[in-house]
């Protein structure tokens, strides 16, 4: 099946079903909870869930970077550690960045 | 003792997530800039961003933008994004407990990171009050909703955004969310192998799939490999 996003009547079907799964992530462990038994291994499968799909996320951003990237991911750790601020923290580093391509033509 | 939901509550929540504003009202506008770079309406971005109330699900929804496989792409960026709530709701189940469905599942709508996190520091303290969840929900959500409108209409002004650095926001914050989900050497494991296992995806197999590979695959060998300390003979080490 194909949506077209520049229509109304794709557009309205793709966020419904956006927002019906959004809504779902958010309810689903809320529901499961009252059924599942929390083993160690299901605790450290849960704990070890959003690093790595962080690491998912940050791997193939990483392996594309340049010069410019990785000075925008020093500052956004420095700033992180020196705040403890996450949307501070991707300011400062998506600043470097435009710094850095400004500054090297990168 | 149950869980309540009280106005007084709710206001309390409400004020402190406008303490939230500047942040919430910045990652909006970085949004809506996007959104308004790849097509999204006004309105299409503020349906959104009510909707969806996803900031990092819907950045990375916008990458698929016009991708040939979109639908699915889309719901893939939503369900690898929101993954963490799954867990967050697990952790909210028994501090709600008590409180009447009606009122519950409405409230989880609009959990987002920074109302769990005051969610836990609530339940650390012995208070059981949800309507403060939701209250520092809303107030989140004003900010988002302000942001999103802000960044959509005015985004068409800015030019070139890469010149901005816009495109860094999202990788940044995600790098940013992993320095605090950080706990130490034991999670080097998930994070490395989950953006090894990502990278290979993303150049043999394509398509949108490398975040649930990666994270699949980085925390079940975390869950499952034996680590030091665990099951063997040998010594125990007391960090």
């Amino acid at each position: 099946m194909s949506l077209d996003p520049n229509t109304t009547a794709g557009f309205a079907v793709i966020i419904s079903l956006m927002a019906v799964a959004s809504y779902l992530t958010r309810i689903a462990g809320f529901f499961l909870m009252r059924f599942v038994v929390v083993t160690p291994r299901v605790e450290a499968w849960l704990k070890a869930l959003p690093l790595a799909i962080m690491g998912a996320i940050l791997g193939p951003i990483v392996a594309h970077g340049g010069p410019a990237e990785y000075a925008g991911f020093a500052a956004t750790i420095a700033v992180f550690y020196w705040r403890r601020n996450d949307i501070l923290a991707a300011f400062a580093g998506m600043a470097v960045v435009a710094a850095s391509r400004a500054f090297f033509a990168l | 003792m149950s869980a309540t939901f009280t106005a007084a509550g709710f206001r309390r929540g409400f004020l402190e997530g406008l303490a939230l504003l500047p942040g919430m009202i910045a990652f909006g506008v970085v949004f809506g800039v996007l959104a308004g770079q790849v097509g999204i309406s006004i309105l299409g971005a503020a349906s959104m961003s009510l909707f969806v109330y996803a900031g990092t699900a819907q950045l990375l929804a916008l990458h698929a933008w016009g991708a040939p496989d979109l639908l699915f792409a889309v719901l893939v960026a939503v369900v690898a994004m929101n993954a963490r709530y799954v867990l967050f709701g697990a952790a909210m189940q028994p501090w709600m407990r008590g409180l009447s469905p009606w009122i519950a599942y409405p409230s989880m709508f609009l959990m987002v990171d920074a109302n769990w996190a005051t969610a836990m520091q609530e339940r650390d303290q012995g208070r059981r009050d949800v309507a403060v969840f939701v209250g520092v929900g809303f107030g989140c959500m004003v900010g988002w909703m302000a942001g999103t409108i802000a960044g959509a209409g005015f985004g068409q002004w800015l030019g070139d955004t890469r010149r901005l650095g816009l495109d860094f926001f999202l990788p940044a914050f995600f790098l940013s969310l992993a320095c605090g989900f950080w706990k130490g050497r034991g999670d080097l494991l998930p994070l490395i192998l989950g953006a090894l296992v990502a990278v290979l995806f993303e150049r043999f197999v394509g398509g949108s799939l490398h975040v649930l590979a990666g994270g699949l695959a980085g925390s079940l060998a975390a869950a499952f490999l034996p680590r030091k300390g665990e099951n063997s003979g040998g010594p125990k080490h007391v960090a």
